[in-house]
């Protein structure tokens, strides 16, 4: 027999000389054949038993070569993995740590304003919680970028090792940068990672090395992950490539190449948008703007909206959807400059056309542009309560948002502040609350507590829950301060409303404690 | 029989948030202790300062739905090891308020308050009450030797019996050949397992109950022959008596199932008085039983011995350990006669350095040497230095010189994300059969993390 030891270690015989033969096998085999009708085997590879035949025999010696087997394992040779040898930001503190912990079992809905402080303030989330949070992440898409920011390189380093966390060597991570080789030959998560970081270094190369390999691309899922990466340092350059992407073969890819040409107001495919919308306005009766229907045979518009050509009938859903695509896509100023009045002058002319006016709505929030978002809200005209109170309520406060999501966090905070009073609905607070993202200025929060211990509660102990909850993730800390120790209307808001300000406060301590930390 | 009593104040620190979820009795536990662990739901709450420094209760007033709040503490430095206390209607122990509270203690937010409401003051002097009779009353000598001895001798006559109809149930199985053990209802195994219990082998007994499942893995006649061979080696092992060595008979008496009481082991167990490092913990879960233990290991800093703390709980409740993983611990253990097991005991501990690694081959020498005395013994701690993760087609711990010893995990994730791949002290428990379980790593920073 050879000396050296298995490739996998285990059980094997001592390296004996004498020992030819091991008997191990031989006492397996008699043992299933049983010892009344095969003699025990002889092994000189084992010390003597007083028997030796018979049961005894058997066992005695499968005991022995049992203990020797355990006692003599022998270990395997394996070459160990290649380790993380990045050095990464250094990693949160204990009680940071501590706090991690606690939010990834019961607090899951800061776990987001977690990641971003940790990113924030350079550091890195602790080792030990990583896979915990990779697999958040792998449950949760919308976690991942937060993820991949404050998961250092020792994050990216161990998504390797599980399938389900190669997302996040897709997702790029803050110390990336761009290798040649992993751009050519690395996985498809990698090849992303690559282009990613040469489009924040160098987005010109980064365009010539995509559009180099665009077409020899098979798969459309790959084209779509690999133009995404097109969105960091997008600009006016990119045009041509994105517009080739207009006549992929996969309507995502068309899809994302829309969204990134919108946002590129001096593309020839946006004087092409606006040159659609002239040709499908005119002025109605008394100065209102009306629409004209999209026909079968606009092939150009229809590849410029990333839209299915309608083969058969339009219907009364597809042409709502083409003029609503086209409304959203095409750049702001061609309105504008078509009807040669403001924004607020535009929107009062399309008003009686609800689709239309809605179309509009949401195209401010696409194209983020403030001035519009501004006459949206009626500012301009000093109606700002009323239309956004009016906004909230008639279910329209998914509009309300992406609007205020175009204003600073301090003008938006002003404008909601003065939209609601003492006497404004309890329904119409939650509901004009929820449209405007956090993070809430102080004196927003102010009101809102004024609010809180105000009339109308009695009757909408769900709305002073739901406040609270809003208040608890969007408020600043630091509030919890100036909070009243006890609950505000309290005889009227019954124990629905009293844990939830309390939770509110514990909510607000919390997070204070986690700003600190960090 | 005296119990020693000890002279040494038993301080706890607070916990880490770790501490507190490792006592939970199950997942379901944690998440409804999360939800009370908020300050504004105790508004009355402290903790008991213990004379000589450090904590030794805690408690708070819960307010829950109901009209009276709930009245939850905690004993710390309590004899028996940690006590729990709610005036909840839970089964479970400790219930969700009594791990909220210690959650609240161990993010510091419950401070010393010197006075203390009556039901605090009464739990505790109604513990230290209970303690001091038992101190007081507890027999110095058994109260009828002879008697004792009696009971012992009827009852290793009757073990022997059930060993010896064992042993020749164990020869018919080989005389007539295995090759249809698979076949085997469980009938065939449970009239011996039951005959066992009844000869109060309880032991051996489920050695036996073991069998059926045995041959239903992989490879099951060499594992059946193994299995088998290590019980007929057991059934010598008891016939020989005072013959083997003091812990091989320990071994031997407490593998059969003639289990010695706690307190006769603190009275005449072996005594070792050293600084215990606390290597690793690991669940083993008796779904079977209903019942949870818990095995904790220690190593002494200048005995160099290994003690295995074992811990019991009912299924719906967290077995307790006193100590925490990366800690030390001063404390003049008691050793069961098979010269591993220990009676925990509680003490001072500390944050402690990394502990001594060796290499692979040291390693699988030390059990070597384990299995010279306990050829039964399943399950043994090893510390490697430098360990570093190695991968094939299953994952291994590997040491500088290139040895690898195959993990029982699928994949040692938290491992991985703290070393990161490099080199590392990693404690694990060893098991040919299984694999290598790790149970603690040293970061670089030398924080202890368990796994």
């Amino acid at each position: 027999m050879t000396t050296n030891p298995p490739a996998h270690g285990g059980y094997t015989a001592p390296e004996d000389p004498l020992a030819a033969v091991d008997s191990w096998d031989h006492l397996v085999s008699t043992a299933l054949v049983g010892t009344a009708r095969r003699s025990v085997p002889v092994t000189p590879d084992l010390p003597e038993t007083p028997d030796t035949e018979g049961a005894t025999a058997l066992l005695d010696r499968a005991a022995l070569a049992t203990v020797r087997r355990l006692a003599g394992y022998t270990p395997a040779r394996v070459v160990p993995i290649e380790p993380d040898t990045a050095s990464g930001p250094p990693e949160v503190g204990p009680q940071a740590a501590a706090r991690l912990g606690v939010i990834l079992a019961d607090r899951p809905e800061l776990l987001t304003e977690w990641l971003e402080l940790v990113a924030v303030a350079g550091r890195c989330a602790p080792a030990e919680h990583l896979p915990d949070l990779l697999d958040r992440g792998a449950r949760d898409s919308g976690l991942r970028p937060a993820i991949a920011a404050a998961c250092g390189p020792r994050g990216h380093w161990l998504a390797r090792f599980e399938h389900d966390w190669s997302y996040l060597l897709a997702e790029s991570g803050s110390g990336d940068v761009f290798d040649e080789k992993t751009w050519l030959h690395g996985t498809e998560g990698e090849r992303r990672r690559m282009l990613c970081a040469l489009r924040a270094a160098d987005p010109a190369r980064g365009r010539e090395l995509l559009a180099g390999i665009w077409d020899d691309l098979r798969k459309a899922e790959l084209r779509r992950r690999l133009l995404e990466a097109m969105e960091i340092g997008l600009g006016p350059d990119d045009a041509d490539l994105l517009d080739r992407a207009l006549d992929d073969r996969g309507a995502n890819v068309r899809g994302l190449a829309l969204s990134l040409l919108t946002r590129l107001p001096h593309s020839a495919h946006a004087d092409r948008l606006r040159d659609h919308v002239r040709s499908h306005v005119r002025t109605g009766p008394g100065r209102t703007i009306v629409l004209t229907p999209v026909e079968r045979e606009e092939t150009g518009l229809f590849r410029d909206l990333a839209l299915v050509r309608p083969t058969g009938e339009i219907s009364r859903r597809e042409r709502a959807e083409h003029l609503w695509t086209l409304i959203t896509r095409a750049p702001l100023d061609v309105w504008t400059d078509l009807f040669d009045t403001d924004p607020a002058g535009v929107l009062d002319r399309l008003s009686d056309d609800a689709e239309a006016h809605d179309a509009l709505l949401n195209a401010i929030g696409v194209h983020e542009d403030p001035v519009w978002a501004r006459s949206a809200l009626g500012l301009l005209e000093g109606r700002v309560a009323e239309r956004m109170v009016s906004t909230a309520r008639d279910r329209r406060s998914l509009q309300l948002e992406p609007l205020l999501r175009v204003l600073s966090a301090e003008e938006r905070c002003a404008l909601a502040e003065r939209s609601f009073g003492p006497k404004t609905g309890t329904r119409d607070v939650w509901s004009l609350l929820n449209a405007v993202p956090g993070p809430w200025a102080t004196d927003l929060s102010h009101r809102i507590v004024r609010r809180l211990q105000g009339k109308g509660w009695e009757r909408d102990h769900g709305g002073y829950r739901s406040v609270c909850l809003l208040a608890a993730e969007r408020m600043p800390p630091e509030l919890v301060h100036d909070l009243p120790e006890e609950t505000p209307a309290a005889s009227a808001v019954g124990d629905t409303g009293d844990s939830a300000y309390r939770n509110l406060r514990d909510t607000l301590r919390f997070r204070l404690d986690m700003h600190r930390e960090l | 029989m005296s119990v020693s009593t000890r002279s040494v104040p038993l301080v706890s620190d607070r916990w880490s948030t770790d501490d507190v979820w490792a006592v939970a009795p199950d997942a379901s536990s944690r998440k409804a202790a999360l939800k009370v662990a908020k300050a504004a739901s105790w508004p009355e709450r402290g903790t008991v300062a213990a004379p000589t420094g450090g904590t030794s209760a805690l408690w708070g007033e819960c307010e829950g739905s109901g009209s009276k709040p709930y009245l939850a503490a905690v004993h710390l430095d309590g004899v028996g090891g940690t006590a729990y206390k709610c005036s909840c209607p839970s089964r479970k122990i400790p219930c969700k308020h009594v791990l909220g509270l210690l959650a609240l203690w161990s993010q510091g937010e419950v401070g010393v308050r010197e006075e203390k409401p009556s039901w605090v003051g009464a739990w505790l002097d109604g513990r230290a009450a209970r303690r001091a009779r038992a101190e007081g009353t507890a027999p110095a000598v058994p109260v009828d030797p002879a008697k004792t001895a009696a009971t012992l001798r009827a009852r290793e006559e009757s073990v022997g019996a059930g060993l010896g109809e064992l042993r020749m149930w164990l020869y018919d199985q080989i005389d007539a050949g295995l090759a249809e053990v698979p076949k085997l209802g469980y009938d065939h195994w449970d009239r011996m397992a039951k005959r066992l219990i009844d000869a109060k082998a309880g032991g051996a007994s489920g050695l036996v109950s073991r069998l059926p499942t045995v041959a239903r893995q992989e490879s099951w006649p060499e594992r059946v022959l193994e299995h088998m061979s290590l019980i007929h080696l057991l059934i010598d092992g008891y016939r020989a008596g005072d013959a083997v060595g003091e812990r091989t008979r320990g071994a031997v008496r407490s593998r059969v199932g003639i289990a010695l009481k706690t307190e006769e082991v603190q009275a005449t167990g072996e005594r070792v008085r050293d600084t215990w490092l606390v290597l690793g913990r690991r669940s083993v879960d008796m779904p079977e039983n209903d019942v949870r233990g818990l095995r904790v290991w220690l190593r002494g800093v200048d005995s160099g011995r290994t003690a295995l703390a074992l811990s019991f709980g009912r299924a719906d409740q967290a077995p307790t350990t006193p100590y925490r993983v990366g800690t030390a611990i001063d404390a003049d253990l008691a050793f069961y006669p098979d010269g591993h097991r220990v009676v925990p005991t509680a003490g001072t501990d500390r944050p402690a350095s990394v502990p001594e690694g060796t290499t692979i081959s040291v390693a699988l020498d030390s059990f070597a040497r384990v299995l010279a005395e306990d050829p039964w013994r399943e399950a043994w701690p090893v510390v490697l230095a430098e360990a570093v993760p190695a991968r094939d087609d299953r994952w291994y711990l590997a040491d500088p010189s290139g040895d690898a010893l195959p993990l029982a995990t699928d994949s040692p994730r938290r491992l991985l994300a703290v070393t990161g791949g490099n080199p590392s002290t990693v404690a694990a428990e060893w098991a040919p059969g299984e694999g290598l379980t790790p149970i603690a790593v040293w970061d670089r920073t030398g924080k202890a993390i368990p796994l």
